[in-house]
């Protein structure tokens, strides 16, 4: 995918997720040319970005994303997702596509009729909720590339540091964005991923054999 | 005869003598303010003692000494004397070229001293009880012209305005600069708003006035008042809809440092919501801080409602709290609530437990915006009976002297006289056709109070009247700047889409051609199960043409309500306390009328509440006949000129409303809801003949003519 098409993906990715009434807030992607190739689709406004990978406690961290609007969707239970994007001469060369759930609010998939009849008292649970941020990180650079300790394109669950599954591939705005519903906010229900209805589209694979021989995400390939 | 606004004192003694004596002389005109102002200078807050306001006297100030003993007066005398030059200086209004040309007098008043008085000097006066009134009437003041221009100044007491920043607008008429002009002329707090900001009462004081009357800056700024006077007091302020926290906090602020030219001491201010979870102190609120004080178990919001049901959950935890408890620890000094109307009386019977004495409790509510269907009852009810069987709280008829238990704000500041009276119109029924009334005020004075005036008729059992809003509640420049068919519109679509069509071509004008901000329209869709979804293709089509908007939900952190540049859309609870220059309500067709007409005035509540969120212009949409239904039932009141004409239900047609507005459990809803439909099924098979009336036995049959005969009233 071309850095155009990508940001054209993930304005229609926050607009569709805006039409399935599972986004409240939202900022538009930008789309900048730094100048020697490079473009980055990024965030308005000045966001913090570097926020999520300080070591302090995640409630003051989701705290800072939400006040400094670092974010591309907040979801109907109150989670943040973000998606970074960085070409250069066209080329994908790194990413980050994460997603912050609220601290201290039940999620969606729990108490979903809470989120949808819009219960005024929904704020107020007493259950220590536990909340887990998940990113999906990737780098094209061979010198970051540790093969089986840090590959290319990773997983990291929660805050752990060392946490890096491997993927096979960087993941596209819709590919990513229908994990996230898929997992997160179908309910018995209603499928929500399933309504998404923008194709898929896939970065060339990154993970070598090595890798793929020891536990690691598949992105599958249906379009 | 002066009029004397109480205020909160540490000399209630010497105030109370000095108000009584005062009131005695004869020919004396004016205000005196008790406890105000409080002049904020480098070195901190400096409070009065007493301030005598005269058309004939200008400004004199008390400083009152209520034991027997002097301090060296005339260095306090100097200081009030140059802070509140100082202070009034800053007006030019009150000088002429360098001049300050306001007569500010100083006077020493120590009732309890029966020695002799040194004796005074024109500049140092000093008076006892018996020599208070020659003095003051002594006093002369040479520019009593001025005295419109420093009453204003006085009764300002803030010149804050609730706003934001300045409009940019290059057209001169357009909605942007229609806007700029109705924000201007709102300048500051009237005397009523000011005099129920200083008036504080040593135990429970009651708030009430119309939606957009100012009771939420009144309590903010009573906040602020009582703060800067006892900043060790410990001062809670609580609320239903997490939005009106930022604006509480920047009121507070800016008030207390506007008046003391200090912070506030957020330690010893809260303001949080009603409920709260407990572990967090961002989350914190009364109900869960009351549990941990008390050490009583809290009930968070899914335990509460799988307990006492959704409608009742709040309500269901206080009472559970009240029940366990044995003797409540005391943290309070004074609480405000805000929206008192959404709360059920157990909460505010908490609040009063959570209270040291002499029980400060400022509650604040409008009789209609109640949204649940239950109104408060008079404080005798409300905080129910102490340990002889005697009500706790009772209100007694205002007295001269004392500070007024009972407020009412008649003016209303935010929507002009047609809309509100169409929202009142529509909201209690009055020209609803077939139907009639759906409610009605509880009592006849309640009209007056909230601003109307008896035009034709009167408002007597079985009369016919006809109410108005008059100049004086609903100031004309709200209204003046467009004419009515802009001001107000109701619009009927055959589909969805064309609704969706028009709204996002409306709105897409407002923030080109006129010019106003996405901030200031608000997209309210009243039916609250049915909002996410109905919002959710209007949100995605204004995306389409680059207008942001947010969905106003349920956040954990910053509450905010508007964010520049969005538009914001917002389903009926969370719209509360909010209001904004342009209001789209859609789906409006969910307010005509509702299946049980037990619910029908909860429907005409919600109407109520979304038109009455506008500070200029309302679009009512909606779609299919119902919708058609509500258009028509508005041209009734445009037709008849925004006067409400009806004819004054006598007692048994208004006890006939109470029953069918009862509130229902959910079992009894569930089984009303039955029983219509087995009613309908049974008409359905008579019409159909596959029942005939002749087939009914004859005692079922007497009994439902017998039934009918008394319903109808024909024997």
């Amino acid at each position: 995918m071309t850095p155009l098409e990508t940001h054209g993906q993930v304005e229609a990715v926050i607009t569709r997720m805006v039409e399935l009434a599972l986004c409240d807030a939202q900022n538009f992607p930008t789309l900048i040319d730094e100048g020697n190739g490079s473009k980055i689709i990024s965030i308005p406004g000045t966001p913090d970005l570097s926020v999520s990978m300080k070591n302090i406690e995640y409630a003051s961290i989701y705290e800072a994303l939400f006040r400094s609007k670092s974010f591309n969707l907040k979801l109907i239970d109150g989670a943040l997702v973000q998606l970074l994007y960085r070409f250069s001469n066209g080329e994908l060369v790194e990413h980050r596509l994460a997603y912050f759930p609220a601290p201290d609010l039940e999620s969606f998939q729990n108490e979903p009729d809470v989120y949808l009849e819009d219960e005024i008292f929904a704020q107020f649970t007493k259950r220590n909720v536990v909340s887990t941020p998940i990113r999906f990180d990737f780098n094209s650079s061979n010198a970051r590339h540790h093969e089986l300790l840090h590959s290319k394109s990773h997983l990291t669950l929660g805050q752990f540091q060392n946490c890096r599954i491997p993927v096979s591939a960087p993941l596209s705005p819709v590919v990513f964005m229908t994990f996230i519903v898929r997992h997160f906010y179908n309910t018995g229900a209603i499928d929500y991923s399933d309504r998404i209805g923008i194709s898929n589209t896939f970065f060339p694979n990154c993970v070598t054999e090595l890798e793929s021989g020891r536990v690691h995400l598949n992105l599958g390939n249906i379009r | 005869m002066i009029n004397t606004i109480w205020g909160t004192t540490v000399k209630p003694e010497a105030s109370r003598q000095l108000a009584t004596t005062l009131e005695a002389i004869p020919g004396l005109e004016g205000t005196l303010y008790v406890g105000y102002p409080i002049i904020g200078t480098p070195e901190g807050a400096f409070p009065l003692d007493a301030l005598l306001l005269s058309p004939t006297k200008g400004l004199i100030v008390f400083h009152l000494i209520e034991g027997k003993s002097f301090d060296t007066y005339e260095v306090i005398l100097d200081e009030i004397y140059r802070k509140l030059q100082s202070k009034l200086l800053n007006y030019s209004s009150l000088s002429k070229k360098r001049q300050l040309r306001v007569e500010i007098t100083t006077i020493v008043f120590a009732p309890a001293l029966s020695a002799p008085i040194p004796p005074g000097n024109d500049t140092y006066i000093v008076a006892s009880l018996s020599s208070l009134s020659a003095m003051v009437n002594a006093v002369t003041w040479a520019d009593t012209d001025l005295f419109p221009q420093l009453a204003s100044v006085v009764q300002a007491i803030s010149t804050i305005r609730k706003g934001r920043k300045r409009r940019e607008t290059k057209k001169d008429d357009s909605f942007g600069a229609r806007m700029r002009k109705v924000d201007d002329s709102i300048a500051n707090l009237d005397s009523q708003q000011s005099a129920a900001v200083i008036e504080t009462v040593e135990g429970i004081q009651r708030l009430r006035g119309l939606a957009g009357s100012g009771k939420t800056i009144v309590l903010a700024l009573k906040v602020a008042y009582l703060h800067a006077r006892h900043p060790e007091w410990r001062i809670a302020v609580t609320f239903n809809t997490r939005s009106l926290k930022g604006q509480f906090e920047r009121l507070i602020n800016s008030f207390v440092i506007e008046q003391t030219n200090e912070e506030p001491d957020w330690d010893n201010i809260e303001i949080v919501n009603a409920w709260g979870a407990p572990g967090n102190k961002a989350r914190e609120g009364i109900y869960s801080k009351f549990c941990v004080a008390n050490d009583l178990q809290y009930l968070d919001y899914k335990t509460a409602e799988l307990q006492f049901g959704s409608a009742k959950s709040f309500a269901g935890v206080c009472d559970l709290a009240l029940s366990q408890l044995k003797s409540s620890k005391q943290l309070y000094d004074a609480i405000l609530v805000d929206e008192a109307q959404d709360f059920a009386p157990s909460f505010l019977r908490l609040c009063y437990q959570f209270l040291k004495p002499p029980k400060r409790l400022v509650y604040a509510y409008d009789e209609l915006q109640n949204l649940t269907g239950d109104s408060l009852p008079p404080p005798e009810e409300l905080f129910g009976l102490d340990s002889q069987g005697q009500p706790r709280v009772s209100f007694t008829a205002p007295l001269a002297g004392r500070p007024r238990q009972d407020i009412i704000l008649e003016k209303c500041y935010r929507n002009s006289r047609p809309l509100l009276s169409t929202a009142h119109a529509l909201g209690f029924g009055i020209y609803r056709d077939p139907g009639g009334l759906i409610q009605l005020f509880e009592q006849k004075e309640l009209w007056r109070d909230v601003g109307y005036s008896v035009s034709a008729g009167s408002l007597s059992d079985g009369a016919f009247v006809s109410l108005e809003r008059t100049e004086n509640t609903s100031p004309r420049f709200l209204e003046s700047h467009s004419d009515i068919d802009t001001l107000i519109q109701f619009k009927t679509f055959d589909s969805d889409e064309e609704q969706l069509a028009w709204l996002v071509a409306n709105i897409r004008r407002n923030v080109s051609e006129d010019e106003l901000d996405p901030e200031d329209v608000l997209v309210i869709n009243p039916d609250p199960l049915k909002t996410r979804n109905a919002v959710a293709k209007p949100r995605a089509e204004l995306l389409r043409h680059g207008i942001n908007s947010t969905l106003a939900g349920v956040s954990s952190s910053a509450d905010v309500f508007f964010e520049p540049n969005t538009v914001t859309f917002t389903g009926i609870y969370r719209a509360k306390g909010n209001e904004a220059a342009m209001v789209y309500v859609i789906n409006a067709q969910d307010c005509y009328s509702s299946f049980i007409p037990a619910d029908l005035s909860k429907a005409r509540n919600r109407l109520f509440t979304a038109i009455t969120r506008s500070k200029a212009w309302v679009r009512v949409l909606g779609v299919g006949p119902n919708m058609d239904k509500l258009r028509s039932e508005y041209q009734r009141v445009s037709t008849h000129g925004f006067k409400l004409d009806f004819v004054y239900p006598n007692e048994e047609a208004r006890k006939k409303l109470q029953i069918v507005n009862r509130d229902m459990t959910k079992a009894d809803r569930e089984r009303l809801k039955k029983g219509i439909g087995d009613a309908a099924s049974f008409i359905e098979a008579l019409d159909r003949g596959e029942i005939e009336m002749e087939d009914l036995p004859s005692d079922i049959l007497d009994k439902l003519k017998r039934k009918f005969a008394t319903e109808t009233g024909t024997k």
